[in-house]
């Protein structure tokens, strides 16, 4: 801790411009917000995301599916907060002011995830990423794009934006 | 009973001789008033025995007197009228005499001597008479004076016979009544000793019945007595040897009471020494005692104060507690803001991606700002831990100081009863300091009559051996007792009483 900042400063101008080039070398990664369904890491692509925000000023609306907690007034816009552990079958668990609400948006279709909280932004490899297990037969498969190495699993927003059971419902 | 027996027995013993004496002494005194009687009735009889004798001779001169004066006339001769002449007065001299007899003897009785006085005067008359005859015949008057003789002479002497035989049988009655007098008196004394004799002899009896009696009884009680006194004299005997084995013992023991009570003595100096050391000892606990009330007294505010700067420790405690609290929720409004930064941060690295090739200097910011977020995050985490470290620590300190409170409160407690316990002992120490004073003196007192008791001993120890001697001599008595009690024993069947 009783470093030279200075010399911490120069350290990390390093680290980061060696990353920079790294990145530019590799046209096949793409940047993701990588968050946490407990207990497992979940990625989503950053292209589709507008925002990420904490879970405040939740209004619950009766009469929604399962999955659709409610609404949230973000700056003047409502937008719907989408449980996807509850949309995927996972385990639940109680949400708190800890939890962290990731808006997406494509096209027209704009919708909020619950998640447990946001761990980064980094770059990934699409090349590298693996396919979910064949078996699977839920619903759930076909959000996935992929999973890499270290276990994490890319969300396909795409496919959840323009999701039909999310879409009708919203509509 | 014995004794009043005895003394009355004593009494009635003297009684019954004075009794026996006083009788002597009255047959004695009545023996010599009969005596004395008898002389008297003698003496009477004696008397008139005289008178009558007296009166006879006088008949008997007058009538010789009367016969010679006849003679006288009838003779002639002259020397034979001279012869009875002569006769005639010595004959009267004699009649004189012979009247001065009968007057003395009859002198105590009047009608004798009045009527001998009548005799007298008559012969008077007739001497007179008579001398004048002797005139005549002298004269030669033979005739006249024979004729004188026969006419006047001889009716008068006649008369002077009779009045003389009167007397004579008045004295003989006299005498006869003496007499009578003196059998009577005889009889009378007779019968007075007599009774006064049979007196005697009854009492004497009586006397001699109960002295056998009280003989009998006393030689019995003796017997008894003896009998008792054998069988005591040999219990005398075996309790005097009894005695003797005592005394013996009884030297013994002496000498071992001497030899212990010098042990006490030098017992008693070992106590007296002992109390001292005892004393200063006391005095000594004494003033540790004060000096423990004061230690006492000091610990009782040292823990007062210990009370005061513990109480500032739980206030500071609490203090710290909420400042800990404060910087906790501090804390929490940082890593809030940490959170939002990151927050910020991610959305900027997603605007920057948004903004391609233009946006990587962004990105980069981004990145850098994550970073700081995730640092924060990082520290505010360990500010939190370390909070709760210090506030685990502040729980055990208000633990710790309630503790120390309690243990304070405790030790003062502790203090006052040590203090308490102190005061008792040092009430303890006084009292046995008195205690000591008190066995100090008693071993001296103690000590005092010990040898006050040795030379007492050494009395006891003489007056054991004469004891002893005594005690021999005793022996003797009794063994010379039980051979008196068999030889009375034996005296009492002897004379067996």
């Amino acid at each position: 801790m009783a470093r030279d900042p200075l010399e911490l400063l120069q350290k990390r101008a390093l680290m980061i411009s060696r990353r920079q080039s790294d990145t530019e070398g590799a046209s096949r990664t793409i940047m993701v917000v990588e968050f946490l369904l407990t207990p497992e890491q979940y990625a989503v692509d950053t292209s589709f995301v507008t925002e990420v925000l904490p879970l405040r000023n939740l209004t619950l609306i009766p009469g929604t599916p399962p999955y659709v907690i409610g609404i949230m007034n973000v700056r003047g816009k409502i937008i719907s907060i989408v449980n996807l552990k509850s949309f995927f079958n996972l385990v639940q668990k109680g949400l708190s002011s800890q939890n962290r609400v990731i808006v997406l948006r494509h096209k027209e279709m704009e919708f909020g995830i619950v998640t447990d909280g946001i761990s980064a932004t980094r770059r990934i490899d699409t090349e590298t990423l693996s396919k979910p297990p064949a078996s699977r037969q839920d619903p759930g498969s076909d959000y996935i794009r992929g999973i890499t190495a270290e276990g994490l699993i890319l969300l396909n927003a795409e496919a959840l934006l323009s999701s039909k059971a999310i879409v009708v419902n919203q509509k | 009973m014995k004794s009043s027996i005895r003394i009355s027995s004593r009494l009635k013993l003297l009684a019954g001789f004075i009794l026996i004496l006083v009788s002597i002494i009255a047959i004695q005194v009545i023996n010599f008033i009969g005596i004395g009687k008898i002389k008297r009735s003698q003496n009477d009889l004696i008397n008139a025995f005289q008178t009558s004798q007296s009166m006879l001779s006088l008949r008997n001169e007058e009538n010789r007197i009367r016969a010679l004066t006849l003679e006288m006339i009838l003779t002639h001769d002259q020397e034979e009228r001279d012869a009875h002449v002569m006769d005639i007065r010595r004959r009267i001299g004699v009649v004189e005499e012979t009247i001065t007899n009968i007057e003395k003897n009859i002198a105590n009785n009047p009608e004798n001597l009045e009527k001998f006085s009548e005799i007298k005067e008559l012969l008077k008359t007739f001497r007179a008479n008579r001398e004048r005859q002797l005139i005549m015949i002298n004269q030669g008057k033979k005739d006249e004076a024979l004729d004188f003789a026969l006419t006047v002479q001889n009716p008068f002497y006649e008369s002077i016979q009779s009045k003389m035989g009167d007397m004579d049988r008045i004295l003989e009655n006299n005498t006869k009544e003496v007499l009578a007098r003196n059998d009577a008196l005889n009889a009378r004394i007779a019968a007075s000793l007599g009774i006064l004799g049979s007196l005697i002899i009854v009492i004497s009896l009586l006397f001699i019945i109960w002295t056998f009696r009280l003989l009998h009884n006393l030689s019995r009680e003796v017997k008894a007595g003896v009998n008792i006194l054998g069988t005591s004299a040999a219990e005398i005997l075996t309790t005097v040897n009894e005695v003797s084995t005592g005394a013996t013992e009884t030297a013994t023991a002496v000498s071992e009471t001497t030899t212990t009570i010098e042990e006490i003595r030098q017992t008693a100096l070992l106590a007296t020494q002992r109390a001292q050391m005892v004393l200063d000892s006391s005095r000594k606990a004494s003033e540790a005692a004060d000096n423990g009330k004061e230690s006492v007294q000091q610990t009782i505010e040292g823990m007062d104060r210990i009370n005061q700067q513990m109480n500032l420790i739980a206030e500071s405690v609490v203090k710290l507690s909420e400042q800990n609290r404060s910087i906790g929720e501090i804390t929490a409004s940082v890593n809030d803001i940490a959170d939002q930064s990151n927050l910020l941060a991610v959305n900027a690295a997603i605007e920057a991606a948004k903004a391609g090739e233009q946006g990587r200097g962004f990105a980069v910011v981004a990145q850098e700002i994550r970073s700081l977020a995730e640092q924060s995050k990082q520290a505010t985490s360990q500010v939190k831990e370390i909070l709760t470290e210090i506030q685990k620590a502040v729980n055990l300190a208000v633990m710790a100081t309630e503790q120390g409170s309690k243990a304070v409160d405790h030790g003062n407690k502790l203090a006052r009863q040590s203090g308490e316990m102190i005061d008792i002992l040092a009430e303890s120490v006084n009292d046995a300091v008195q205690s000591v004073i008190q066995i100090s003196t008693s071993s001296q007192q103690q000590m005092a009559g010990m040898d006050q008791i040795v030379p007492a001993m050494e009395n006891i120890k003489q007056a054991s051996e004469q004891n002893v001697v005594g005690t021999r001599q005793t022996q003797n008595a009794a063994q010379t007792l039980n051979e008196l009690g068999q030889n009375l024993k034996k005296i009492i069947l002897k004379y067996n009483v």
